[in-house]
């Protein structure tokens, strides 16, 4: 081969390339303006929307305090202020019927469920315009009661931190033990769950794969959850499950790998809210 | 060549009496009728997949190729260079 023809050869590669690294960086442009506009969008939404300001985690592990899920179908008066503005967050769209909080985490946001679509909100966002954030979602297997055996609530692993990705903290012993609770609200109600367990889970669709009506079906769920099948797990073994226990299961993308990385929480107490 | 634009005319003629947004405007006696009234059904789609949504963030494929390529055009370069350089 000649200089000559060596030369075009290059000369050639470096256009193509150029081109490509044009277009990967447009792309990823296009793509941080994107999640710029879908993070503003959400922190005006938590302060219009929601005031979390004086929660905090616990500072020490509240053995003892512990209610049994039994108390879960008698909501415990007295009634507790709800921080989270429901009625103005509905007329923006129907869909939301629920806040989820987690302290100490970006785990602030609204939750939703279409029922037409299941998966509208894996992107699209709180006033249903898309984005690839999307929004914390359940689907239509689940009531907007949280009074099911296991109800679950989606969340995208997010590069910058957002939507689910400080689920990831638990995987930390330290901030594990340290943060033993988080907090649902609904337009009446305020949920307190006590996390169970947080570990890597395959990618198993959870609700279509197990019929948690079937006793047994959910009590072998329940001991997964103390004991799952995972290295990379922190568990509370001094949390009692039984068949009357309503988990949460809050999911998203591991850091690396096909499965998923799941945090799961027992409901401890519910309460009215004013 | 006239049998050409016969045939064309005669395609535009049929596609435009053929969709109802065309017809509506023809005053004609073979235009295609109104439907009554439309109503849209939604139809709902529950997530019947065996596999949980993927909620991962998906731009680490997009920097692979982005270093990949700042490599391979830096390298390119570099050689393009010492040739340059050689004559």
């Amino acid at each position: 081969m000649n200089q000559n023809s060596k030369k075009k050869i290059l000369i050639i590669i470096i256009v193509v390339l150029v081109v490509i690294i044009l277009a990967a960086g447009g792309y990823l442009l296009v793509r941080h303006l994107g999640l710029l506009s879908t993070g503003n969008t959400y922190k005006e939404a938590q302060e219009s929307f929601a005031n979390f300001t004086t929660e905090k985690a616990p500072v020490t592990d509240a053995e003892g305090s512990f209610i049994n899920t039994t108390g879960a179908t008698n909501p415990i008066p007295p009634s507790v202020d709800n921080p989270v503005n429901f009625k103005e967050l509905q007329a923006q769209n129907p869909d939301i019927y629920a806040w989820i909080h987690m302290p100490d985490t970006n785990v602030n946001y609204p939750v939703l469920q279409s029922d037409q679509d299941d998966n509208l909100y894996l992107d699209h966002d709180l006033y249903k315009d898309y984005s690839f954030p999307g929004a914390i979602y359940s689907q239509s297997k689940n009531n907007k009661e949280f009074t099911d055996r296991v109800t679950v609530l989606y969340g995208h692993n997010m590069l910058d931190g957002s939507m689910f990705a400080t689920l990831h903290n638990y995987e930390d012993e330290t901030f594990f033990n340290s943060h033993p609770d988080f907090y649902v609200y609904t337009p009446t109600r305020k949920l307190t769950y006590r996390v169970v367990s947080a570990y890597d889970y395959d990618d198993r669709h959870i609700l279509n794969s197990f019929d948690f009506s079937k006793n047994e079906v959910f009590s072998d769920w329940l001991t997964a959850a103390q004991s799952p099948h995972s290295i990379y797990s922190n568990v509370r073994t001094d949390v009692k499950l039984d068949l009357n226990s309503k988990m949460l299961v809050l999911s998203t993308c591991q850091n690396g790998g096909d499965g998923r990385y799941l945090v799961q929480g027992v409901l401890i107490k519910d309460e009215q809210t004013k | 060549m006239k049998k050409l634009v016969t045939i064309a005319i005669a395609v535009m003629i049929m596609a435009f009496s053929a969709f109802t947004a065309f017809a509506e405007s023809v005053n004609s006696p073979v235009a295609t009728t109104q439907p009554e009234t439309q109503t849209t059904t939604i139809v709902p789609t529950p997530d019947d997949d065996k596999t949980s949504p993927k909620t991962g963030s998906n731009d680490i494929m997009v920097y692979s190729v982005l270093a990949l390529s700042v490599i391979g055009c830096g390298a390119a370069a570099a050689v393009l260079a010492k040739t340059a350089k050689k004559n």
